[in-house]
């Protein structure tokens, strides 16, 4: 479970970008976080990954209070979830089975183990012909996938998506998207996708929660991309 | 799940070596020309002491006999003289040894002047020269020697001998000071060339952190790969040293005969020890220098 309790953010200690949060995210829950330029998304974000330290508030996922966190547990507050970024971020001097197996390797998992399970998750998203590929050779759609392998390979309860379809055709984007709804229904993964993508939202009809200069607009079930802004 | 293994990182660490040649190459080239920098430096050092060590024979006192003296007290004396502690040698030189030797040091040009000093006649003193083991103690030994009567004047070089020990004291400190300084210089030198290498890899290395590594995890295959690179270049500037140092001998050798150079063989042990460790070290030093930056959460 996620839950923001008053959460407001500052960088300068004057203006805030985020103000007064309280959102509750129910595990297995598939939420999309909207909000034009500057409404406080990417602030959002950063804080859920420890990133950035909430100013005012409590912020927990699951055990972890992360307005406390000591910046030696943050590693293990992100190995609970599993993040894809619009620029994909993957390593490029690494194959795609190599990209994949690193973060399984950090985990400190065996050989084993990773050479069974790295397969699995490449067939999943639909590239095990390219595992010996390099992240230059592939198409964007490719390598959001790739990532998306990667954020998977270590089963994590939490699935974070900052504009995943970002850097990718409409036509990819669908499936990208497609793929994080069935991981959500399939496995009962918490997804949250960070996204301005109008279309996407409107079609899947989920959660919608919308962010407007650092506070909260509007959180309906089964919302649409809010037409105001 | 299993505990990360130091051949994981020992193996990571030559993946990033050889997957970023050309900043790898650099820091090894940087290292290396600073290791060569200072060991030809402190070769300079060693055989200046060297030299000034083989011109130590200033440590000799001479004793003159008073002219009133017969030859059995001269015997007499030398025993004496013997028997004193912290003599490693004593030679005589009889009055008329004196005069021909005198004689030769003015040559064949001035030897005239010596014609009025024939036998009889004669105003130099016998002599002892005697060389002493300890400079410590010299003062000592004088007065000892000026207390044994029939001697006249005891002389010595200990002004010089003090000046050369003190030279060899002023050339170590320096030294000491100017290869501190070179070591601190090199190992900045070596982490900015190795920040530079890690900037290009910043992207990585927060690749990484949002995965959930931890700073053990990123930071240890940095420190083999500077470690790599600093094992590298000790041993590339082991090999350059002994080719640099054994052309220049020779070269010195030939031209300036007067000149003593220590063998390399004598040497080598202790530089390619300190090339060895001072590159790991700087190699080291320097990785974790450059990759604290990048480790802010």
């Amino acid at each position: 479970m996620i839950e923001f309790k008053n959460v407001s953010k500052t960088y300068d200690g004057q203006k805030f970008v985020l103000r007064n949060l309280d959102i509750k995210i129910e595990d297995g829950e598939f939420v999309f976080i909207v909000g034009h330029s500057g409404a406080g998304k990417t602030t959002l974000t950063k804080l859920l990954l420890r990133e950035e330290k909430v100013t005012e508030g409590r912020l927990v996922i699951d055990n972890f209070h992360l307005e406390k966190m000591r910046e030696s547990r943050v590693p293990y507050l992100r190995r609970t979830m599993g993040v894809v970024f619009q620029d994909f971020r993957l390593f490029p001097k690494k194959t795609v089975f190599e990209n994949v197996s690193f973060a399984m390797q950090v985990l400190g998992e065996s050989s084993k183990l990773i050479k069974s399970r790295v397969p699995d998750f490449l067939e999943l998203v639909g590239l095990s012909d390219k595992s010996e590929s390099f992240p230059s050779q592939l198409s964007g759609g490719e390598q959001q996938r790739v990532a998306l392998a990667r954020a998977l390979v270590n089963k994590p309860n939490i699935i974070i998506a900052d504009e995943p379809t970002g850097n990718i055709d409409p036509k990819l984007s669908l499936d990208i998207m497609e793929m994080l709804v069935r991981l959500n229904a399939r496995l009962g993964k918490t997804v949250i996708v960070v996204t301005h993508e109008r279309s996407l939202v409107d079609y899947f009809q989920k959660r919608v929660i919308t962010l407007n200069d650092g506070v909260i607009e509007s959180d309906r079930i089964g919302g649409m991309f809010n037409e105001e802004i | 799940m299993r505990k990360y293994s130091l051949t994981t990182f020992i193996g990571q660490g030559f993946i990033g070596v050889f997957r970023n040649g050309i900043m790898s190459t650099a820091s090894i080239l940087v290292l290396m020309s600073t290791l060569i920098v200072m060991g030809s430096f402190a070769a300079l050092i060693i055989n200046i002491n060297s030299n000034l060590d083989s011109i130590d024979d200033f440590n000799e006192i001479v004793c003159y006999i008073k002219l009133d003296v017969d030859q059995a007290r001269v015997t007499q004396i030398g025993e004496e003289i013997k028997k004193l502690k912290n003599i490693s040698s004593i030679r005589f030189i009889s009055k008329d040894q004196a005069l021909k030797d005198e004689r030769a040091r003015y040559g064949d040009e001035y030897s005239h002047l010596f014609d009025d000093y024939g036998e009889g006649a004669n105003p130099l003193p016998d002599s002892f020269r005697l060389e002493y083991k300890n400079m410590k103690d010299v003062d000592i030994l004088v007065y000892q020697l000026s207390q044994i009567s029939g001697i006249d004047k005891v002389k010595n070089r200990l002004d010089i001998s003090k000046n050369i020990a003190k030279l060899k004291r002023v050339i170590s400190l320096t030294s000491m000071w100017l290869m501190v300084m070179l070591f601190t210089v090199s190992t900045f030198v070596i982490a900015n060339t190795i920040k530079l290498a890690f900037y290009a890899r910043e992207k990585e290395i927060s690749i990484m952190r949002y995965i959930g590594a931890t700073k053990f995890y990123i930071t240890m295959p940095f420190i083999f790969e500077g470690l790599i690179i600093g094992l590298v270049a000790g041993l590339v500037a082991c090999f350059a040293q002994w080719y640099i140092y054994t052309y220049l001998s020779a070269e010195i050798i030939k031209d300036y005969s007067i000149v003593s150079v220590l063998p390399y063989s004598s040497l080598s042990f202790y530089f390619n020890l300190a090339f060895l460790g001072a590159g790991i070290l700087v190699g080291v030093i320097g990785s974790s220098l450059s990759i604290r930056r990048y480790m802010k959460v």
